[in-house]
């Protein structure tokens, strides 16, 4: 690698300093690690416990997430992402739907993709496609789906194709519209406009900065996810959620309605949703695993960045429609 | 300084956090949030994230002014924020409106309390809150056919290596005290409150099939009346005794274990089954 900056030496003493801050947060850690946690009342504490394994669980995937998305932006020539797709409208929005197989990151990891996608000359129903299906149709949410499901009542196969569907539904309806760059907001649009900036940083610091910056977007939304699914597991008895769980309509809109509180990301999703499954009929379980990584409270507040308020609207609302349909659909079939 | 914090939190969390997960995995308590089989995994992707975070301290140090937009061929990536134009660089974070900073002050309010719990709370286990809104026994977890196969043929040895959960697997699928006889119980857990029925009390395990956010208590009835006296709810305990037909036939349970012995124990290094 190559430092840019002559100032190797005040580089050394950056790092120096993190790991002295390390050193002391260990020796914090270490120190505390026997203290009694009675003060403490014990639903708080079960609660921060529950949180805490979500963050714990999710992080791994976030990391991943981030440095593949670096790895896709930074160092995979721009042009692969292109020379694959077929002339045809429908075909060209069919392989994009596949193309998390690739790009095996979560929803939120996939807003920076998609803007991207947009900046380097995808239409925006084109990115609209890609965002909606490669959380679901990505290697990571398929395994994890696998390892906590099987295929047990076909929801495995369900979120794939419910995903392709949604991706692709709402695609075609966006590319309907007579002027696509009115979907996006005025800012990125003008930002789309102006061509890339040059820049002196090596790549290597410019991955360095990168992964701060998603670190920065990502993981307090990831942290308050955390919290509130946290709470939420202290606060609503389980017999609630029982009594919602048996009506075939009912029960996915609830599973619809926690799957857009939590917002939890697709790759750990159905670990989250599995003590569900004995309570709620499969197609609710499938409501959560569909909306979740496409309408939730940190993926509006993350696709605002680039869409228009009016096109989340119409976006959210049909991927309920879609959702619920499908879900009450598989509830009454099974 | 608000403006470096709104900069510098994002690292600040990520850092943090994994740093305690590196801790929570070489101090082997991982286990008490997540199954073993992400241990690994999650260890790693920690040690990436602290790296990188080190590594970018590294390069803002060298140039104050960083974490800047990673430009050039990722124009337009940096997401996340509404003002992300070219040349801004930490004016970035600090956003205009009113919904706006009140979102970012209560993000990082929770952010740095969650990290700071990290920090200073010792990791415990789930405990009778949990138990009382999960309701015991309530999933189908220790159904399996394999344990009442095991149960019906085996030998002491393959007794003793019996949980709480294949127990309570195989109470679910028979009821015939005959079954039980001869059948030496000897399993550990904790104390845990029967709500309906006051002469037995519950010896509980958490089974943990991802994270401890879908722990479900599992637990055989123990019949001791009086049994609060003796035991708080929570206590971790050995029991050693054998299924016998329940003396109160008022209870909802038709066998329980009749015990020979209780003795207090140490809380396993693992206390979830997985």
């Amino acid at each position: 690698m190559t430092v840019a900056t002559p100032s190797s030496f005040r580089v050394v003493g950056g790092v120096g300093l993190g790991l002295a801050g390390l050193a002391v947060l260990w020796l914090l850690r270490v120190s505390t690690a026997d203290q009694s946690v009675d003060s403490v009342p014990a639903p708080v504490m079960d609660g921060l416990t529950l949180a805490l394994s979500v963050l714990i669980e999710s992080l791994p995937f976030i990391v991943l997430g981030i440095t593949l998305s670096i790895v896709v932006q930074l160092w995979i020539p721009q042009r692969w992402l292109f020379r694959i797709l077929p002339a045809n409208r429908f075909g060209r929005r069919f392989v994009i739907s596949l193309l998390g197989m690739f790009l095996p990151v979560c929803e939120c990891g996939n807003v920076p993709l998609a803007r991207g996608l947009v900046a380097r000359g995808y239409s925006v129903s084109d990115s609209m496609t890609f965002l909606l299906a490669a959380p679901i149709i990505n290697p990571v949410t398929i395994i994890t789906t696998h390892q906590a499901f099987g295929f047990d009542d076909g929801i495995l196969v369900g979120r794939i194709l419910g995903a392709i569907l949604i991706a692709n539904v709402l695609g075609w309806v966006f590319s309907l519209h007579p002027n696509p760059e009115s979907l996006l907001t005025t800012r990125f649009a003008a930002q789309c406009a102006v061509g890339p900036s040059a820049t002196s940083a090596s790549r290597m610091q410019r991955s360095s900065d990168m992964f701060l910056r998603e670190a920065t977007v990502l993981m307090p939304a990831l942290i308050v996810g955390s919290l509130v699914a946290g709470a939420i597991q202290v606060l609503v008895q389980r017999e609630t959620l029982v009594a919602l769980g048996q009506d075939p309509l009912l029960s996915v809109l609830a599973m619809m309605l926690l799957a857009f509180v939590i917002s939890i990301c697709a790759n750990v999703d159905s670990f989250f949703i599995l003590p569900f499954a004995d309570t709620f009929l499969p197609g609710s379980i499938l409501a959560f695993l569909l909306l979740g990584p496409i309408v939730d409270i940190k993926m509006l507040a993350l696709l605002r960045t680039t869409y228009r308020n009016s096109t989340l609207v119409r976006l959210t609302v049909l991927t309920a429609l879609i959702t619920a349909a499908v879900g009450t659909a598989v509830n009454l079939v099974a | 300084m608000w403006r470096k914090f709104a900069t510098w939190r994002g690292p600040l969390f990520i850092g943090v956090t994994s740093a305690m997960i590196l801790w929570l995995y070489f101090s082997g308590q991982l286990s008490l949030y997540i199954h073993p089989r992400y241990h690994l995994f999650t260890a790693v992707m920690s040690m990436i994230a602290v790296i990188a975070v080190l590594w970018g301290v590294g390069y803002a140090s060298a140039s104050p002014s960083r974490p800047r937009r990673a430009s050039g061929d990722a124009e337009g990536l940096d997401h996340g924020h509404p003002h992300d134009h070219e040349h801004e660089h930490e004016e970035d974070y600090l956003p205009s409106g009113r919904w706006s900073m009140a979102a970012l002050v209560g993000s990082s309010v929770l952010g740095l309390a969650t990290i700071l719990a990290l920090v200073l709370l010792p990791p415990t286990t789930l405990g009778s809150v949990t138990v009382e809104n999960r309701a015991i026994n309530q999933s189908g977890l220790g159904d399996s056919a394999s344990s009442l196969e095991a149960a019906s043929q085996g030998d002491d040895a393959s007794f003793a290596a019996f949980t709480v959960r294949e127990w309570a697997g195989i109470l679910r699928q028979t009821s015939d005290p005959a079954f039980f006889r001869g059948k030496p119980v000897d399993v550990i857990g904790f104390v845990a409150e029967d709500p309906q029925n006051s002469e037995v009390f519950y010896l509980t395990r958490f089974v943990v099939s991802c994270c401890s956010v879908d722990a479900q208590p599992v637990g055989i009835p123990i019949s001791l009346p009086d049994w609060q006296s003796e035991w708080p709810a929570e206590a971790w305990v050995r029991v050693t005794g054998e299924f016998v037909v329940n003396p109160n036939l008022d209870e909802s349970h038709p066998l329980v274990v009749r015990p020979e012995n209780i003795e207090p124990t140490e809380q396993p290094r693992e206390p979830y089954l997985f």
